[in-house]
């Protein structure tokens, strides 16, 4: 049955969050700011994204009375990614353990899990209109740690918040073309059928 | 229905949050929320014991308040090229323009060293020299236990990080202690020249301050 596969999925996700938080390599992707932005916000939401994926399909059905169109599960992960682009989000969570606990659960749950529960349900307009807000806001605040005059967080070097905003312009970048090709490429070619509602 | 409810929850969360977060969407970045906090509960200045250029040992606190003057404070290390350079050639002007216009006896400046530890007594005495620093006027002092300038740094709201070539990447601005020893205002320092507290007591004219900004 599926039972063993959602299991492995669970123990997959605690696993994950498990080695972020561990504070050697908390540590490890706190210190650089590329790291920090680029690779442990998005494995958190990987493990948010297991987890979703671990779920049995009793509470999937519940969550989904709550979600249509995955809605409220696009607009969650849209909000929460925004909050985490504050640079005084970023400086007061390498400060205070809570709010760094707190960011922990926010992209797990906000954004990971919340987008594995909601994609499918979503449909073309729902995703159009969540990557067409979120890649541009991605790319204008990378513009922003750019091109702005000041350091933005007191802990990082100003070579670094560059670095961060070049690397973020170029996630955004990548996203927006492997979205739009999806259109002209393999399934996305194809007129869309009439779909049934998603589970 | 209930994924409108979920819609709306989520919403009055994430504007809750935003707004707590950024003090009321007035502090995007941890530099301004301090800012803000200044301004507003004005802090008295601790007593951190420094050691001035002369090598006389004072309480911060007392050493500042014992005249009735207001202090403009800076943080720099004498080994800077970049940053603190401009600080320094801006404190010769203010200075300058202090004893002009004969201010000196109702706002002083103070350069405190954030690396007490190449910035020893002939390091801070050889900067003073350099810079013309008239004693009655600028006041150059370094921390005496180096224990203390972690705490003295966050209290001016002041981040230093070593970028691990031997120097330091650090915020600069300008810090104005009132008469009564509170730290109420932090100006940028390109912003001096504009700001309605410090501005009448620096360079008189709107040229010298436009030449002072960085492109």
């Amino acid at each position: 049955m599926s039972g063993s596969r959602e299991r492995g999925a669970r123990i997959a996700a605690i696993a994950l969050f498990a080695a972020l938080a561990a504070p050697p390599v908390r540590a490890l992707l706190e210190a650089d700011m590329r790291l920090h932005m680029l690779v442990q916000f998005p494995l958190l939401a990987a493990a948010g994204a297991l987890a979703a994926a671990g779920l049995p399909s009793g509470w999937r059905a519940a969550i989904a009375r709550w979600n249509r169109h995955g809605i409220a599960g696009l607009l969650c992960a849209a909000l929460t990614s925004t909050f985490w682009m504050l640079p005084k989000a970023l400086d007061d969570a390498l400060v205070e353990p809570w709010l760094d606990a707190a960011k922990f659960v926010s992209l797990g749950l906000g954004v990971g899990f919340a987008l594995a529960v909601s994609w499918r349900p979503a449909g073309l307009i729902g995703r159009g209109v969540f990557l067409g807000n979120l890649l541009p806001m991605l790319a204008v605040a990378g513009w922003l740690y750019l091109a702005a005059p000041l350091r933005l967080c007191n802990a990082y070097l100003t070579g670094q918040q560059q670095a961060t905003g070049t690397a973020l312009i170029a996630a955004a970048l990548v996203a927006t073309l492997a979205w739009l090709g999806g259109f002209f490429v393999g399934a996305g070619a194809r007129p869309a059928a009439p779909r049934a509602p998603a589970g | 229905m209930r994924t409108a409810l979920a819609c709306l929850l989520l919403l009055v969360l994430a504007v809750a949050a935003a707004a707590r977060m950024t003090h009321g969407f007035s502090a995007f970045t941890a530099e301004q929320a301090r800012r803000l906090y200044v301004q507003e509960r004005q802090p008295l200045l601790p007593q951190t014991r420094l050691i001035d250029a002369a090598g006389n040992t004072h309480a911060l606190r007392e050493w500042l308040q014992a005249d009735g003057r207001a202090w403009i404070v800076d943080f720099i290390y004498t080994r800077c090229e970049t940053l603190c350079s401009v600080l320094g050639t801006q404190y010769q002007r203010i200075q300058a323009n202090l004893r002009r216009r004969h201010l000196d006896a109702r706002v002083g400046l103070l350069t405190i060293s954030f690396d007490p530890a190449r910035d020893d007594g002939p390091a801070l005495a050889a900067y003073a020299r350099r810079m013309g620093a008239d004693p009655a006027i600028w006041r150059i002092a370094r921390v005496a236990d180096p224990a203390d300038l972690p705490g003295l740094l966050r209290f001016f709201g002041v981040v230093v990080i070593d970028d691990g070539h031997g120097d330091f990447q650090h915020n600069a601005a300008l810090l104005w202690v009132d008469a009564s020893g509170r730290l109420s205002r932090i100006v940028d320092y390109g912003d001096a020249w504009s700001d309605p507290v410090l501005a009448p007591y620096l360079a008189p004219t709107a040229r010298e301050a436009a030449d002072e900004r960085q492109p």
